[in-house]
């Protein structure tokens, strides 16, 4: 008798394998693994000024208008791997380059920085003010791409 | 409840009749179980899907098409895997798993429906559970059972859910009594067969399908179990038992191996289980303003915002996010004292223990559910959770010398409880963690209620009283107590006893 409903058991399974095709496909939303947000100055929403170019890996925290100085605009980046020096010496150059004071870009390593340390920093800058380039462009609205955050 | 521990003996007329009106008490408690079952689940069938129950239901999914895509021998839909099954690496697949056949049929199912679904999955689990600790216990540890938690509101509600928790607390039953029943075996010089060894790995990883936390302590069942085959076989009976124990081991890996290549492919670094404790210890124990090196963005939550983080990162520099995300813990948790780790814990045991009903206001669902029975599921809840709380403690405390059946329920249990309640010391507690445990107090409670039942000032041998005992249900069927597992019993409570007071110690 077991053995007979175990075998009634995987035939009916079988058969709705093989007929699952037919029933339809299921639509999952992936709504607990969002993808991750375009980066804030790649996103053509309020890019770098012209000739400015952050050439080592790093992750924009905040961006915004500068609270304390109008018309300016106060970006906060972590930079990643590379040395204290190094990231000053690039920055520097691009800095130059766009033709801003190296005093636009202030420096500070991680406090308690392990010696293994992936992020290592943090680099505020103080930039001009730069409106939205893609308004409508809901990615421009989004915090979670822009760093635009509420409360900055 | 007279007998410690019992299994059923050898039919007489005067026992029979006694034996018939228990299983009637567990029939007429398992039908009021389904009877709450059913009102809880009216009570959440149009209740949209909270905070994980999205994982689940998107993995499951996503499981379902994988079967269709093999069953039309398509390719699989990887990235369809990889955002909804592993995801975050945050949960194993075990309800989606259960869930798969409903949304392999119905594939554009009803929350309400897939409710149902698991009421009647979980209701079928407990009655397997019931029947199991019926057969190797006996009747009223399968009675105490039906009571505590089977018709504890708030845990009956949690069968209706998608969190595995709840079903991998009778799993966890089912394990602990095949485990006692093997131990039984190799006592009496019979080794398990291959085929109880490979059960019991299937069993075993079902468990870990369901909870990822229960990982810890089916290492330390594991454990027990071969060092109690090396201790009670010997020669030809030890060896076969070895092979057995291979087999489940083998069993064990081999339905593990497909979800950890899978997430570990996946996520970019090796993921055994589940992926949770760095974050977990960073978010619980760390410093959460350093948790991104610095603080996480705030337009997004305690999880979500750290990982996102790390996938930025992992972006940035090419490392994995899992790498990421165990360095941004080391860096949260950088000075934390003894003392702050230890209030945490201390803080996170009350939450475990505190509003054992919360998710019934989590789960309510406000489109016109009544709020009288709202607060009678809280107040039942909080009355029927004493029971559970009484029984686990006693379990982790107790060291009896009482009969070998019982000596093996304290240990397992023991071993249970406290692999379960390592959660707390890595990982945010809250309200929906106990269900897990539930069945576990429950059984603790029978067994401490039987032993003041059953204790007698006299230096009486044991088989002696519960043979007396047994007039009520069946005879005595233990074996002698055994000093080792008594000294094992009291290696354990010593163990849980110097925790505890070394939390009180470093927390006051």
């Amino acid at each position: 008798m077991r053995s007979v409903v175990v075998a009634v058991v995987v035939v009916v399974a079988v058969v709705l394998v093989v007929l699952s095709p037919r029933f339809g496909r299921a639509n999952p939303t992936a709504d607990y693994r969002p993808p991750v947000p375009a980066d804030a100055l790649t996103n053509g929403c309020y890019p770098l000024p012209a000739g400015l170019r952050l050439d080592f890996p790093y992750q924009v925290r905040r961006d915004g208008p500068d609270p304390t100085v109008a018309g300016r605009r106060r970006l906060v980046v972590q930079y990643d791997e590379v040395s204290d020096a190094e990231v000053r010496r690039r920055l520097d150059a691009a800095l130059a380059a766009a033709g801003l004071p190296a005093s636009a870009a202030v420096v500070t390593p991680l406090a308690d920085r392990p010696a293994d340390a992936v992020v290592r920093g943090t680099i505020v800058l103080s930039l001009p003010a730069v409106a939205d380039q893609r308004p409508g462009d809901p990615v421009c609205s989004d915090p979670a791409s822009t760093k635009r955050q509420a409360d900055s | 409840m007279t007998a410690v521990l019992e299994k059923p003996a050898a039919d007489d007329e005067a026992t029979r009749p006694r034996r018939s009106r228990v299983d009637l008490l567990l029939v007429v408690l398992v039908a009021a179980h389904i009877v709450l079952a059913w009102v809880m689940y009216t009570r959440v069938q149009e209740r949209t899907p909270i905070g994980d129950e999205k994982y689940y239901l998107d993995a499951a999914r996503a499981l379902s098409n994988l079967v269709r895509d093999l069953a039309s021998l398509h390719a699989p839909h990887g990235a369809e895997l990889r955002d909804n099954v592993v995801g975050n690496g945050w949960f194993m697949p075990g309800t989606p798993l259960l869930l798969t056949p409903l949304f392999l049929v119905l594939p554009h199912v009803e929350i309400g429906h897939v409710r149902l679904y698991l009421s009647v999955v979980t209701t079928l689990l407990l009655v397997a559970a019931l029947l199991d600790v019926r057969r190797v216990l006996g009747r009223w540890y399968a009675v105490v059972l039906a009571v505590i938690p089977g018709l504890i509101p708030m845990w009956v509600l949690f069968g209706a859910t998608l969190y595995g928790d709840m079903a991998a607390g009778l799993v966890l039953v089912i394990l602990l009594m095949r485990t006692i029943e093997l131990v039984r075996g190799l006592a009496a010089g019979r080794p398990p067969t291959l085929g109880q060894g490979a059960l019991l790995g299937l069993i075993a990883i079902g468990s870990l399908y369901l909870r990822g936390s229960t990982m810890p302590l089916l290492g330390g069942l594991a454990v027990a179990v071969w060092l109690a085959v090396l201790w009670l076989l010997r020669g030809r009976e030890r060896r076969r038992a070895l092979g057995a124990l291979v087999v489940s081991a083998v069993v064990f890996a081999a339905l593990l191996l497909p979800w950890s290549l899978g997430a570990s492919h996946a996520l970019g670094s090796r993921v055994v289980t589940t992926s949770s404790v760095p974050l977990g210890l960073g978010n619980t124990f760390g410093d959460r303003d350093r948790m991104c090196f610095g603080p996480c963005d705030p337009d997004s939550t305690l999880w979500f915002g750290p990982v996102r983080y790390s996938r930025e990162v992992a972006r940035a520099t090419g490392l994995g996010e899992l790498d990421v995300q165990s360095r941004m813990a080391a860096y949260a948790l950088h000075g934390l004292t003894p003392h702050h780790y230890a209030d945490q814990v201390v803080a996170d045991f009350q939450n475990y223990l505190r509003d054992p009903a919360d998710y019934a206001y989590y789960l309510h669902n406000p489109s016109g559910r009544d709020y009288d029975q709202l607060d009678h599921i809280t107040t039942w809840t909080e009355r029927l959770f004493w029971p559970v709380i009484v029984g686990g403690a006693g379990l982790l405390l107790l060291v009896t010398r009482r009969s070998y059946d019982a000596q093996l329920l304290s240990i397992g249990g023991k071993l249970l409880l406290g692999g379960l309640l390592l959660q707390p010391f890595v990982h945010v507690a809250g309200a929906r963690y106990w269900p897990t445990a539930a069945p576990v107090g429950g059984l603790g409670l029978a067994l401490l209620v039987g032993l003041v039942l059953t204790w007698r000032p006299t230096g009486e041998p044991a088989a002696e009283r519960t043979a007396e005992g047994a007039a009520e249900d069946a005879a005595a069927t233990s074996r002698p107590a055994s000093r080792v597992l008594t000294w094992v019993q009291g290696l354990l409570t010593a163990g849980v006893v110097l925790v505890a007071a070394a939390l009180a110690v470093l927390s006051a």
